[in-house]
């Protein structure tokens, strides 16, 4: 991955030096100020031991505060405590705990096999459809553990909202493949539904695009716009959580581009997790990350801390694309 | 209206709603399912039911008697298992190599804008229904097959010490060998089929590296190809087979239904199934008809061993596959 | 360099033997096709399709088998359908870890492949004689009997061909299993589905035997299910066989109708599969 280079800490000025196509086309207002916060940072790698700060907390504990330097941190939407995930006899996560802050951008990074698209898809619980993937632990939603057996699954995903990797455009036109899940949990009148479709459409930077097909099958779009549709489609039920699981990897960069915005105007409503391998992407959109290695949760802090001053040393080593 | 501003019992309506429609759902398709395992066994059951008189009074020993009298009440289905047996023999050996042609006609050397008409035209071969094949081989086939061929086949083979007595007889058209030959035709498409499957998955590396060595066409076929997918063409040809055995209208037109066993192949016969079709409804008594019945019971456990194995052979060649990859 | 031209002669031997057996089957298919249009097409005018079977002697047409036929298969797909929809589903969506779905998949196979006389034996065993009659109604649950594996089968092949993508995108929603599976899987796989019932369609038009100890026939017009009813091919059969050259020739003429109809059926469910692959995008 040459472009993670781009990531690498104490890099003077990280928008100055793009190697990615789409890189220093952000738009304003994203957490991309990573100087600021490397001039008040401990040198990174001169100690193995964490010190006291931002950067300590391997696992976040909410007794004790963590004193950020840009801001304080906001309340956890999600909470993930010592959870443990298995395919079949395969150990594929160990006692992870975790906090998704409300309203924020949390990545989760790492080696490919590391178990970052595994967590995500215990938020929403998808592993179920797979008889032999189970998990043990806890994973509190708004406090409730949605691992409870009692959980009812379909309202689970209702609240938590999925795009995945490859665009999934169901075989039905644009219009529909909207307003399936909103007719799966509400009864709208024909205008309100219409209203519904097109606010999800506008949201998802969509709109504009496809206002004259909406009949037409949503197969029919481009790889970029099908992502979008997907997006638009999550957003329409109106989740509380939107996970996103390396949305961005099978498109063109411009489109990339187009769904990075989107993320960024997004989590003022909603609660974003993105699993990604892309490093830039990571720094570009996310508030906070995670940095998962073999299954564990390696390290957890807000974006530029972990870029810049990363705890870790496998964190570090992968972030300067020492391996991965 | 935001869900979020639903009411808690609109929610929790909603999901016992869904809950029961997925179990009426899936309750639908374990019945389903459950449905086509109580047919066969009803099949099963029924043929065993409807045979049992002429089970009791005929034992096993009715499958190596050649009586067939409606009138004394003595039944043995030796005449009619021959004759599926031999007919369908025939139809195999005769369809095997010609589907082997096609099948390497259609992977190996058509160019590959002639590769699908061709397998479609051999395909719909299958579609023609099996009454069609029977009218055309005993108004088309036989009275030429009558008047051309076998004059002199009977002529030309008379003489030699094993093929002479097959081909003895004179020449009507219709018997066991015209059977045969119509069965050929109409399984063709089915062993062919199977065949094409199983060469396109030879692996490219593995034809490429025998070709590397200087190999000609036929030499990749017979020396890798066909080793390769050799259990594949064996459970093809056993699917064709199972066609052949339980194919009735067709063979009902040729074969001349005759209740003798003859030696020569241009002699009439029967089968199974084209006694069941030209008795069945005229039987009467129970010994005749649950006679029938027991015949029948006979050739669905003969398809079901056939169709037994092919799925075996297909599975192996299924696991092979698994572990070389 | 004598061995090289040997083997070279024995390549070009045995493929010219390929091509020739390719011929070889392809020749049965023009002549059987050349052989109906010969003989059917003189017997084909407006009176086959508007008058009833003759008797032996007189002129007639087809008009009550050819309804016969259209109901008959028409209820068996109606009834074949459905059922073998659901049970192709049970395998593929519900069966997958289950050890009842291998034994259901074997099953299904026996029925699919077992002789469809031997189905005609059994609906005789089991309706005809519990009803004392033979009537449209058997005819018609015997032809279902051969739909359903054959909708089965494609069914569970082309569910199977649904990347599980799709089932997780929509679970993602929210959608309950039910909806999941028919709104959005039946969707995507549905010419899969729609070609499966057409092959099976196909298969039962021409089906004579079945209908032999079933429907039987009838030389009137009749459209109760609760009478034996007239059908295309066991009147093709018995006309065929007569002595009558009136009878042969509306034989012929019947056998053309059936077998382009069902050429045509083969034709449009091949090319519905061809353009549209379930999954796709």
């Amino acid at each position: 991955m040459p472009n993670e280079q781009a990531a690498m800490p104490h890099r003077p000025d990280p928008a100055a030096a793009p190697a990615g196509p789409d890189a220093g086309t952000a738009p304003p207002g994203r957490p991309f100020s990573l100087i600021r916060q490397t001039a008040m940072q401990p040198e990174p790698s001169a100690t193995q031991n964490p010190s006291p700060g931002p950067a300590a907390g391997r696992v976040p504990d909410e007794n004790v505060p963590l004193q950020t330097e840009s801001r304080p941190r906001p309340p956890a939407k999600l909470r993930v405590e010592r959870l443990n995930f298995y395919y079949g006899g395969f150990h594929a996560l160990h006692d992870i705990d975790l906090e998704i802050p409300e309203r924020q951008v949390t990545a989760f990074i790492g080696p490919s096999g590391c178990g970052k698209s595994t967590l995500l898809r215990t938020f929403n619980r998808i592993y179920n459809l797979y008889p032999d993937q189970r998990a043990t632990g806890r994973v509190l939603l708004d406090g409730r553990d949605i691992l409870d057996r009692n959980q009812d699954l379909n309202h689970l995903r209702a609240k938590v909202g999925m795009v995945f990797q490859k665009p999934t455009p169901f075989p039905m036109s644009v219009y529909d493949n909207i307003a399936f899940g909103v007719r799966l949990y509400e009864r709208l009148s024909r205008v309100e539904m219409h209203e519904r479709v097109e606010w999800a459409l506008r949201k998802a930077a969509l709109w504009d695009e496809v206002k004259d097909k909406l009949h037409q099958t949503g197969t029919q779009l481009s790889g970029g716009q099908q992502q979008r549709l997907c997006i638009a489609r999550s957003i329409a039920v109106k989740p509380e959580v939107l996970l996103l699981d390396e949305p961005a990897s099978a498109l063109d960069p411009i489109s990339t581009m187009k769904i990075e915005e989107l993320i960024d105007e997004l989590k003022t409503d909603y609660t974003i997790v993105i699993v990604t391998h892309n490093m830039q992407q990571a720094a570009r959109v996310s508030d906070y990350i995670a940095f998962l290695y073999l299954g564990k949760l390696v390290e957890f802090n807000e974006t530029n801390i972990v870029f810049t001053a990363p705890a870790k040393k496998e964190t570090e080593d992968y972030i300067t694309g020492r391996y991965g | 209206m935001p869900r979020e501003t639903l009411s808690a019992a609109t929610i929790v309506q909603d999901m016992r709603r869904q809950h029961w429609l997925d179990g009426l759902f899936r309750g639908l398709t374990r019945l389903s399912a459950l449905l086509v395992f109580l047919i066969v066994a009803g099949i099963l059951a029924s043929l065993v039911a409807g045979a049992w008189p002429a089970l009791k009074k005929f034992g096993l020993g009715f499958l190596v008697h050649t009586d067939w009298n409606p009138v004394t009440g003595q039944f043995g289905g030796l005449v009619s298992i021959y004759g599926t047996l031999v007919s369908s023999l025939i139809a195999l050996v005769i369809a095997v190599p010609v589907s082997f042609g096609i099948a390497i006609f259609i992977t190996q050397l058509a160019p590959p804008w002639l590769k699908r008409p061709v397998g479609t035209a051999i395909e719909l071969l299958a579609a023609i229904p099996s009454i069609i094949y029977g009218m055309w081989g005993l108004f088309v086939f036989a009275p030429l097959f009558a008047d051309h061929v076998q004059p002199w086949l009977t002529e030309h083979l008379a003489d030699w010490p094993l093929l002479g007595p097959l081909v003895d007889g004179p020449p009507m058209g219709i018997g066991m060998f015209t059977a045969g030959f119509i069965l050929a035709i109409m399984i063709l498409p089915f062993i062919s089929a199977v065949m094409r499957d199983v060469f396109e998955v030879v692996p490219a590396a593995l034809k490429e590296s025998t070709y590397a060595l200087g190999a000609t066409t036929w030499e990749v076929i017979w020396n890798v190809i066909l080793p390769y997918t050799r259990i594949g063409v064996v459970g093809g040809i056993m699917l064709g087979l199972g066609r052949a055995l339980g194919e009735t209208m067709a063979v009902t037109f040729v074969i001349g239904n005759a209740h003798e066993i003859s030696a020569s192949l241009f002699m009439p016969g029967n089968t199974i199934s084209s006694t069941l079709a030209n008795e069945f409804t005229e039987a009467v008594g129970e010994t005749y008809l649950s006679s029938l019945i027991y015949l029948g019971l006979v050739l669905f456990l003969i398809t079901f061993i056939v169709l037994a194995l092919a799925r075996l052979l297909l599975l192996r060649l299924a696991a092979q596959e698994g572990t070389r990859s | 360099m004598n061995r090289y031209l040997r083997r070279r002669i024995i390549n070009y031997f045995n493929m010219g033997v390929s091509v020739l057996t390719t011929l070889f089957g392809l020749l049965w298919l023009v002549w059987l096709l050349w052989t109906l249009l010969a003989k059917g097409l003189a017997g084909i005018d407006w009176q086959v399709f508007t008058t009833i079977t003759p008797p032996p002697g007189s002129s007639g047409g087809l008009a009550n088998a050819i309804v016969g036929s259209l109901i008959l298969t028409g209820a068996g797909v109606l009834i074949g359908t459905p059922i073998g929809i659901l049970a192709g589903t049970y395998l593929n969506e519900f069966g997958r870890r289950s050890r009842v779905a291998p034994v259901i998949r074997f099953v299904n196979d026996i029925l699919l492949s077992a002789p469809s006389i031997i189905i005609g034996v059994f609906v005789y065993e089991v309706v005809v004689r519990t009803m004392g009659h033979f009537s449209g109604f058997a005819g018609t649950l015997a032809l279902a009997l051969i739909v359903i594996p054959v909708v089965v089968r494609t069914t569970e092949d082309m569910l199977r061909l649904v990347p599980d993508s799709l089932r997780e995108a929509a679970a993602a929603l929210g959608a309950p299993q039910h909806r999941v599976i028919t709104s959005v899987v039946y969707r995507a796989a549905r010419a899969g589905i729609l070609t499966g019932v057409m092959l099976a369609l196909a298969r039962i038009s021409g089906e004579t035997a079945p209908l032999l100890f079933t429907a039987l026939n009838n030389q009137f017009w009749s459209t109760s299910l609760n009478q034996p009813m007239a059908n295309l091919p066991v009147v093709i059969f018995q006309f065929a066989m007569s002595p009558y050259d009136d009878w042969q020739q509306l034989a012929w003429a019947g056998a053309l109708l059936i077998t382009f109809s069902i050429l045509v059926l083969n034709i449009v469910a091949r090319s519905l599969l061809r353009v549209r692959r379930p999954g796709q995008g």
